[in-house]
């Protein structure tokens, strides 16, 4: 029997096609180029696509294929975020995806029949309206080779608890189990019905109530239509500003620009806020080039659009005229593990320096309520008190000469909403993730935060909160804001971070600025030599 | 870019493989039983010391529990509990200037009515437990939680504390001990075993439902943890007793502040994971466990045959994710293989916390949570991630205000409060969470208004687990009480508020 499922291409007609919608990033975690699909696409790489990286789901179910033409391993989509490979298969054995189709569903009821042997013999099992965990504790202990879905869209696979294999069933019949795509006829968990998005029930905006809606807010869970969305969003970042009385009319005010989304997003919201409420800033992009062959060229490329757009005065200050050192040098020297440090901590100086330059009164960066969030969690998990106190504040106030204030209007805007806004706004973005490895231990707190999310999506403010309200113990030493003595940056020691880390670049002593050598500082300072064995335990650099 | 903008080291140490031919390192002599840390290699005799030792220091450093005090030791029956209690009874047989010289009971909350135990298993686990009480020879409380359904109101108000104790008072009290007193003093009640409260089923029920009534797993726990808090502190009261010793050891204190962050409960953290938590004023909640990792205890309890019983949980049965206790447990227990320093170093963090909670000089409890009895934290100021959570619920839920060009950089400060919407039929709620709307449940429903008015009365915490709920009816009387009796004062001030001079003066009115 020919049933839709063969033929996907050729024979879809969803009633409301217009409203499936699924977004592919050529990157991990929404970066890179992105592609829109409304409709079953047979071969990607035909379309332009070189690779899938990640994949927000607008409206769905969708259903994704290893090979093109619907064949291969398959992959159920429903609305939502897979930001990797592995958050949507857990076979875990291939990381493509070729072809798409949207999965028809139009039924509310559910009910399939699964047989051990092929053209539906054998011992068979009935089930209706209910996921079935594993079979095993059913009783039904036998192998799946023939199938026939009297109503409903299920997911079988093969492996109990949803795991392994996935294979997609509509109405219809499946004589053998080349005919569901399986190579074994193996099934052993079972998920029914999944659900159309706004296929069979639209729902209408939570705000307005009278359009569609669009999407549902990570932050709230209310379902919003686009403009909403916006006009929520916009107005959130315009309270915050307010709330922390963050500027003053008539400041020269620079934004961090790094061509990444959280900067691209606040570059515009901040022009436009600006606009709206006639905050009478003066604004201009900032831009810092390390000097990442591959990377920079074309983030600034995007940087410099962005000036164009908002005719914005963009300035570009690059590592190597600050500190005569590229990053790409820095590599060289210091090896992968260590380098997110260096970068850090330059680019921290080299914005301010290019603030002076500019007569900039204060910087804004695109610090998310994800970023913030995720440093409570880092320096609880380091016990770094004194951070974690200070790791929370919308801004930094000026303590004397070189420092210019900062502040993130970002703050509380969850990382998810920034993505919706910038693909819904069509905001030209460039990946932000950095082409050398990041710290490992961020990486820890960032999945336990994104877990967290998961679980309960209030979580991210919920930390924030906690961070806002700790107090700490009267006894405890914080570590007292002097001035470098080299360079007049702020520093708790008698050298500051990037003058240290310099020093070591340009004695080749790479390990210098990573671990803790405060001792060091006077001796540094005042030009005296290394003993041979301070200088021996400073080489040495793990790759 | 990298979205490092301050700089870490090298992240916490690795694992190393510790070496398994060592001798103690602290005699030198005998050949090492234990292997705490990379480098602490203990042999049996050296260890025992070494744990009964640190018990003491513990006590000796913080100076809360007084010669002669009488304490509640709180026993679940988990392997660091029934550590505890061996501590206890180590404590009290050692001579004369190590002896410990207070006074112990034991109470064990039955919760067995809500993880599932038949009534049989909760027999069975009961009377497998108060063997190892009786052992002991202390006073013992077997308490099934279904008792916190009859609890008075007063549980959840601050009581004065009786008198305080200041530091040098302590010295004191330790002479006069030593003079008055020549060793027996425990003269345990001798409580009848087979008199055991008989748990009626109608109200292991009623908290099952209660229990059920919150949706998400994460709320559960924090409910049960509540209630069991609760509980203890009355028992600790009408039995007369001062300090109840709570037996959370360094790992599972590194999970609970982790997991208090991630649950917004960043003001309480102090109170919640610190040595002592006087949050009820005149009971004192004292960790003295708190030092020992749960490897150490496990190791001692198997070198020493320290009996425990197993107790099912709440989640023994669940996936990781399935709750936010439960995947902060997991993560902080899999971080801890990659580094084991990950427990001491976020264990160190409460150390450096505010422990005072600001014992206010008034006897009002309308600053104090409804729930947790910790001091509000949602009075925060205008820029803050409380007033943020309302912005953008207050935004998603209501027709937008005209895009009027009024509000300019300066002039009005934001009123968030007092624009909180009413019109549309789900937004009477007043900020409460939308989505219920379309889960089906009535969105005009009767029970919202008064979970919104709960609001008022619970820190920012307390207020997510009853968001999480599907209604509040289910809560104890003596809690919904107290919140129809807060709020008629806070009514009530509001009328006199004209004639009150300053919050500061005692203005009795009511009660
Ligand atoms: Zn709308
Ligand atoms: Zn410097
Ligand atoms: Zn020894
Ligand atoms: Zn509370």
């Amino acid at each position: 029997m020919a049933t839709d499922h063969q033929n996907p291409a050729s024979k879809q007609q969803q009633p409301g096609t217009s409203a499936f919608k699924l977004v592919i990033y050529e990157q991990e975690n929404f970066q890179g180029r992105c592609h829109e699909l409304t409709g079953p696409s047979n071969n990607l790489q035909e379309a332009g696509v070189e690779k899938v990286g990640s994949i927000l789901v607008l409206c769905g179910p969708w259903v994704g294929y290893e090979q093109a033409s619907c064949k291969g391993e398959q992959y159920v989509f429903e609305k939502g975020e897979y930001p990797r490979w592995d958050s949507w298969t857990n076979s875990r054995r291939s990381d493509t995806i070729v072809a798409f189709r949207p999965i028809k569903v139009d039924s509310q009821e559910h009910k399939i029949v699964l047989y051990e042997n092929p053209s539906f013999a054998g011992k068979k099992i009935e089930i209706i309206d209910d996921d079935v965990p594993s079979f095993h504790a059913h009783g039904y202990q036998e192998k799946v080779s023939s199938v026939r879905v009297q109503s409903g869209t299920w997911v079988g696979y093969q492996y109990p608890g949803y795991r392994g294999y996935q294979y997609l069933f509509e109405k219809g019949e499946y004589k053998d189990s080349s005919e569901f795509g399986a190579q074994i006829p193996q099934i052993q968990s079972f998920r029914a019905g999944l659900v159309g998005d706004f296929v069979n029930m639209p729902i209408l905006c939570s705000s307005c109530a009278e359009k569609r809606a669009m999407l549902k807010r990570p932050k709230t869970g209310h379902s919003l239509c686009k403009e909403c969305f916006f006009w929520a969003f916009e107005e959130e970042v315009h309270r915050t500003i307010l709330a922390a009385n963050l500027f003053q009319p008539g400041e020269i005010v620079g934004i961090a620009a790094s061509g990444g989304k959280d900067s691209t997003v606040l570059a515009h919201v901040m022009k436009l806020l600006n606009d709206r409420y006639n905050y009478g800033l003066e604004l201009m992009l900032l831009s810092v080039d390390e000097g990442i062959t591959g990377y920079r060229d074309d983030s600034l490329e995007t940087v410099k659009r962005n000036q164009q757009q908002y005719e914005l005065p963009l300035m570009i200050v690059s590592y190597e005229e600050l500190y005569g050192w590229t990053m790409d040098a820095i590599v060289k020297q210091v090896g992968l593990k260590n380098n997110c440090t260096f970068c850090g901590v330059f680019r921290r100086q080299a914005l301010d320096r290019g603030a002076i330059m500019l007569k900039v009164d204060k910087i804004c960066t695109g610090h998310n309520a994800d970023d913030v969030a995720e440093t409570v969690l880092m320096n609880v998990m380091r016990g770094d008190i004194a951070r974690l106190r200070r790791c929370t504040a919308i801004s930094t106030v000026s303590e004397g000469d070189g420092v210019v204030p900062r502040c993130k209007p970002l703050k509380y805007a969850y990382e998810k909403e920034i993505v919706l806004y910038a693909y819904f706004k069509k905001l030209d973005y460039f990946s932000t993730e950095c082409i050398y490895s990041p710290n490992a231990y961020r990486g820890h707190a960032r999945t336990f935060l994104k877990d967290l999310e998961s679980v309960r999506p209030s979580s991210i403010m919920d930390i924030i909160h906690s961070g806002e309200n700790l107090s700490v113990r009267d006894g405890v030493k914080m570590p007292v804001q002097g001035t470098c003595g080299r360079c007049g940056y702020i520093s708790s020691q008698a050298l500051c971070k990037a003058c240290v880390l310099l020093e070591g670049l340009n004695r080749g002593l790479p390990r210098l600025g990573i671990g803790k050598h405060h001792r060091l500082h006077e001796k540094l300072l005042s030009q005296q030599p290394l003993t041979e064995k301070e200088e021996r335990k400073l080489k040495s650099v793990d790759f | 870019m990298c979205q490092v903008d301050e700089d870490y080291h090298d992240g916490l140490d690795r694992a190393e493989v510790p070496s398994v031919f060592k001798k103690c390192v602290k005699c030198k002599e005998a050949s090492a039983a234990v292997v705490i840390r990379a480098g602490d290699t203990f042999c049996r005799d050296c260890f025992k010391e070494y744990f009964i030792h640190k018990f003491r220091a513990m006590l000796g450093k913080n100076r809360i529990i007084f010669p002669g005090d009488k304490v509640l030791l709180a026993v679940s029956g988990g392997s660091s509990s029934c550590s505890m209690l061996s501590q206890v009874q180590e404590g009290l047989s050692q001579n004369a200037h190590k002896k410990l010289r207070f006074l112990p009971g034991i109470v064990y909350i039955d919760e067995g009515g809500v993880v599932g135990q038949s009534v049989d298993e909760r027999v069975r686990t009961v009377a497998e437990l108060q063997a190892v009480f009786r052992a002991t020879g202390f006073p013992f409380y077997v308490v099934p939680l279904e008792q916190v359904l009859d609890l008075p109101s007063s549980v959840v108000v601050m009581a004065p504390s009786s008198s305080e104790q200041p530091a040098s008072a302590y010295k004191e009290a330790v002479d006069q001990f030593l003079k008055s007193n020549s060793g027996s003093c425990l003269n345990p009640k001798d409580q009848d075993p087979t008199s055991l409260p008989v748990v009626p089923e109608a109200h292991t029920q009623f908290l099952q439902q209660l229990i059920v009534s919150a949706k998400t797993l994460t709320a559960r726990h924090d409910l049960l943890n509540t209630l069991r808090q609760h509980l203890l502190v009355h028992t600790a009261r009408t039995e007369g007793y001062r300090k109840v010793m709570l037996g959370d050891n360094c790992t599972r204190l590194a999970i609970k502040l982790l997991t208090s962050i991630s649950l917004g409960r960043g003001a309480q953290l102090a109170q919640d994971t610190g040595f002592s938590d006087s949050r009820y004023g005149d009971i004192i909640l004292v960790r003295p466990m708190r030092d020992y990792s749960a490897k150490e205890i496990a190791y001692y309890n198997h070198l020493f045959n320290v009996v425990s019983v197993f107790i099912p949980s709440l989640d023994t049965k669940t996936t990781e994710k399935a709750s936010i206790q439960r995947l902060t447990e997991s993560f902080v227990t899999k971080l801890q293989v990659d580094f084991p320093s990950t427990v001491s170093t976020i264990y160190r963090t409460s150390e450096k916390l505010q422990t005072a909670c600001g014992s206010s000089s008034t006897d009002d409890s309308s600053d104090r949570c409804l729930l947790c009895v910790c001091t509000l934290d949602t009075s925060g100021e205008n820029s803050s991630s409380f007033q943020a959570t309302l912005t953008s619920e207050q935004l998603s839920q209501t027709k937008y205000p005209a895009r009027t060009k009024t509000d300019r950089l300066h002039p009005a400060p934001v009123e968030l409060e007092s624009s909180v919407p009413s019109g549309s039929c789900c937004s009477s709620g007043g900020g409460e969470d939308c989505g219920e709307v379309e889960s089906g449940e009535g969105c005009c429903s009767s029970k919202e208004p008064e979970k919104t008015n709960l609001k008022t009365l619970l820190c920012y915490s307390c207020h997510l687990t009853i968001k999480d709920m599907s209604s509040v009816e289910h809560l104890p009387q003596y809690i919904l009480l107290e919140a129809q009796r807060r709020k008629r004062r806070s009514k009530m001030r509001e009328e006199i508020s004209e004639f009150l001079l300053d919050d500061g003066v005692c203005f009795r009115v009511g009660d």
